[in-house]
């Protein structure tokens, strides 16, 4: 995903289901914000390069379809990877092997030497599906709208309180200027997308019923071109011939909104579709149905699973305790149980994908003999002939919440917990919660729990991760309620570093902190894996999926 | 009865009334806005809160309503917070396919008429048996199960149905509409089809053993006439009790089904409201169904006058 790897919305019903979903539909997402000093697009995937043709429909299911397909309105994950095919996106993008920023839809960028300002220069080749050039006047305009106030645009504290200023110069130059020289900057001085001002300025921004180019837009800049849309139905695509990286080889994408992931399963395997939104328990029948052919890739921050400590309960303010707890887990069973082994086993704030990842951190796998003695050392002791340890006359019991209580996955999770604990002498109550139940417990007073199960998808930019363990973000973010004024200290310093490698030993050092404080005792981090019918091509996996060239992607039987 | 008429309309009103003021109370009263359900870390607590704002949200909950109610005079449920649409619009657009579907279900349960009249009339031999046991089984099944069972049987192994959607898309024919609709339609019409059954199968067994029976019988009427003309008609009032709830339901649609068979439909909008807090469109929905309730508790009351020359509505 180019600048942004957002998380995986629809925590609703299943966070994991979605991050799956998101494997195609991730990556459609990535798909868009692509290109690059651009050669039209090579003929030919990775996998028989040459063979390649035009023509023919992608017929993927997803589980929920887009909300609204203006790209300045949604929250949610399908409006998000929808959108991505309409309209180009991204002044820089992320090298799909090495993630280094390279040339988008700018060709070219200066910073400032104070870091501040981003001049980028616009490609000159750029059209909008009308034949129009799209030029630094879309930009500013664009930018201007979702900076307005009563535009009610979600993003603002990450897409625009950053930006001080922007200005467009001359037709092909746009200028950014930053309030904060970070490093991240690059990030923050991306505007999202540029809409078509000679199109949209004739409408109101915000109202479907005035603006038909909301919901039904006619002049986009992406791979593709809206052809119809049933709400809860269908959406189809049709390539966009003006494309500025050439027109897709594929000729339409015909989205099937399929809620019931059994029913999506089953149509992929009668051909129906391409691509249907699996279960990791479907993972071997799938494997070995013929038709289909397995990607798999690991993002570079990938979405990860833990349990929350409640730092404000006396019992838990011992690390020792915590330790126990993180010793009595076993994330082998997690993984196994659960995913299928389609995640593995993590110790630190960032997986071993990561490219700051520490693998000196504090380990504490499976071992209920270390948890014992632990507690042990803790003060709390197994009277002969009893399942649960007492210090100073009280037991050691806790009550560990989870939510939304239809995740199955992590209502598993709590129960694998609460049998490991229960081996140790710690008994568990488990109760799920309806979402915002969970949600005003976990954040609010009296925070009535011990521990809660939940997950984190992250951004690249491991800065980011930083807003988990801030004191000012207690008890909105940072729920647990963790002080650590060195960790705080760090994070300021590892977003002004602009030597990678001396970047890469602050984080580092982070995650030993944390790790050794263990506010979170971390679970397990997903890796990324889709079924496709193998009569389609696509990009190579690599750690921004398979979908970040969807211009290049085609279909054998050309249908 | 026009008296009566009259009678009902105003006690609806303040029923409508009542009912939207608590249901609007009790949605606020939920934990977690619709902000909390933003779940994209990218979204700062800042970010939610201007939403929250946005969407109305700050302000004082009875002055909310007010706003509310003020609109629905005028006709206006409000706009989703979802997509800024409005609430009217995003029922009707899906109000057809959920008719489509229940109607065709309707009419199917109507032939647990016939069948509970076979049982009644075979009573403890072998079409009695039959009916009793076919409709405790499948009762006991959850719906959703049967209709993911068929769906994977029929359409996924033998190919005879399609396993998805309203039509084909592109190919989009009346041929093509009705091979979509059979596996749902049938799924949905075996709640009516085993109630009306079993319904009709007890009073059945009543009726036949009522004096003006036997007196139709042995005036020599035929045994048709007598079981369909006689003893069905009387038959049919608790029937008749039913219908107004049934109209509710032909509009409500089933989030079960239309998940299953990925039916675009009314449910799946009112789950989907209910579950991200989608408030105008869950308020919209529910006061369209409140009213809809009413009119099927004031429909039944007139069919009792028709099945029933006895009942006289004061």
């Amino acid at each position: 995903m180019p600048n942004h790897p957002r998380p995986v919305a629809g925590l609703i019903a299943r966070p994991r289901r979605s991050a799956l979903v998101a494997g195609l539909g991730a990556a459609v997402a990535a798909c868009a914000p692509l290109g690059a000093p651009v050669p039209p697009p090579a003929l030919g995937g990775y996998r028989e390069p040459g063979r390649a043709r035009q023509g023919g429909t992608y017929k993927p299911a997803i589980a929920a379809g887009p909300v609204t397909l203006h790209p300045y309105k949604h929250t949610d994950t399908p409006s998000r990877n929808q959108t991505d095919l309409l309209y180009a996106k991204g002044l820089w993008r992320h090298d799909p092997r090495s993630l280094d920023p390279i040339p988008n839809l700018a060709e070219r960028w200066e910073v400032s030497a104070d870091k501040l300002t981003y001049a980028w220069h616009l490609r000159q080749d750029i059209r909008w599906s009308d034949g129009k050039p799209l030029t630094s006047a879309d930009w500013l305009w664009t930018f201007q709208q979702a900076a307005n106030r009563v535009n009610s645009y979600p993003y603002v504290s990450t897409d625009i309180e950053p930006i001080a200023e922007v200005t467009a110069p001359e037709p092909y130059r746009l200028v950014v200027r930053l309030k904060e020289a970070l490093v991240p900057g690059i990030e923050q001085a991306n505007i999202p997308c540029p809409l078509p001002k000679h199109i949209w300025e004739r409408y109101d921004w915000n109202d479907p019923a005035k603006n038909p180019e909301i919901n039904a837009p006619t002049v986009v800049s992406g791979p593709f071109r809206l052809k119809e849309w049933r709400r809860d139905d269908h959406v189809i695509y049709e390539a966009n011939d003006l494309y500025w990286r050439g027109r897709p080889l594929l000729d339409a994408i015909q989205y099937r909104i399929v809620p019931d992931q059994n029913v999506s399963f089953h149509m992929l395997k009668t051909g129906e579709v391409d691509l249907g939104s699996l279960q990791p328990s479907d993972f071997e029948e799938a494997k070995a149905n013929p038709a289909l052919r397995l990607y798999q890739w690991e993002r570079p921050a990938p979405s990860w699973d833990y349990i929350a400590v409640n730092l404000r309960r006396p019992a838990l303010q011992d690390v020792r305790v915590r330790r126990a707890i993180a010793y009595a887990v076993n994330r082998e069973a997690i993984s196994r149980v659960i995913y299928n082994n389609l995640s593995k086993p993590t110790y630190s704030v960032y997986p071993p994908s990561h490219w700051v990842y520490n693998p000196d951190v504090p380990m504490y796998d499976h071992d209920p003999r270390k948890a014992a003695a632990e507690l042990e050392a803790a003060g709390w002791r197994l009277p002969a002939g009893a399942k649960v340890r007492v210090r100073d006359g009280q037991p050691l019991r806790l009550q560990l919440l989870y939510g939304p209580n239809v995740s199955k996955v992590r209502e598993q999770i709590s129960v694998i917990a609460q049998q490991a604990l229960a081996e140790v002498g710690v008994e568990v109550t488990v109760r799920g919660m309806e979402w915002g139940a969970f949600l005003q417990a976990i954040r609010s007073e009296p925070f009535d729990y011990d521990l809660f199960v939940s997950s984190w998808l992250p951004e690249y930019d491991p800065h980011w991760n930083g807003e988990l363990w801030m004191e000012k973000n207690i008890p909105a973010l940072n729920r647990p309620g963790y002080v650590n004024k060195e960790v705080e200290e760090l994070y300021q310093q590892g977003a002004r570093e602009f030597d990678k490698e001396k970047r890469k030993r602050i984080y580092q050092e982070i995650q030993r902190l944390i790790s050794t404080d263990l506010p979170f005792i971390f679970l397990v981090y997903n890796t990324n894996w889709a079924f496709l019918n193998k009569r389609l091509h696509v990009n190579e996996p690599g750690p921004l999926g398979i979908d970040y060239e969807i211009e290049k992607w085609w279909v054998e039987d050309g249908r | 009865m026009t008296s009566y008429l009259v009678r009902r309309a105003i006690q609806s009103f303040f029923l409508l009334w009542l009912v939207s003021a608590l249901f609007f109370t009790f949605q606020r009263l939920t934990p977690g806005g619709p902000q909390a359900y933003l779940v994209d870390p990218r979204l700062s607590e800042g970010d939610k809160e201007r939403l929250a704002e946005d969407w109305g949200l700050h302000e004082p909950i009875h002055l909310q309503y007010f706003k509310w109610v003020s609109h629905v005079v005028r006709g206006d449920l409000g706009r989703s917070f979802q997509d800024r649409r409005p609430v009217t619009e995003k029922i009707l657009e899906r109000l057809p396919n959920t008719l489509y579907l229940s109607a065709a279900s309707l009419f199917l349960g109507l032939l647990g008429i016939p069948l509970g009249v076979w049982a009644a009339v075979n009573r403890n031999r072998f079409p009695d048996h039959l009916v009793r046991l076919t409709t405790v089984v499948v009762n006991a099944v959850p719906d959703w199960w049967l209709g993911l069972m068929l769906l994977i049987l029929t359409a996924s192994y033998l190919k005879i149905f399609p396993l998805s959607g309203m039509y084909t898309i592109g190919q989009d024919s009346l041929p093509d509409r009705l091979w979509h609709l059979i596996l749902p339609a049938v799924v949905g019409a075996t709640n009516g089809l085993i109630a009306y059954a079993r319904i009709i199968r007890s009073e059945m067994l009543e009726t036949l053993g009522q004096d003006y029976v036997r007196t139709a019988r042995s005036k020599g009427l035929r045994e048709r006439t007598v079981l369909y003309r006689h003893a069905l008609r009387n038959s049919l009032i608790p029937v008749a009790t039913g219908i107004g709830p049934t109209i509710t339901g032909l509009v409500g649609g089933s989030v079960v089904y239309e998940r299953v068979f990925s039916w675009p439909g009314i449910g799946r909008l009112m789950y989907d409201a209910a579950i991200q807090r989608d408030y105008p469109v869950a308020m919209g929905l529910f006061f369209v169904f409140t009213i809809l309730v009413i009119l099927g508790l004031l429909i039944s009351d007139v069919a009792y006058v028709v099945a029933d020359p006895r009942v006289r509505l004061e």
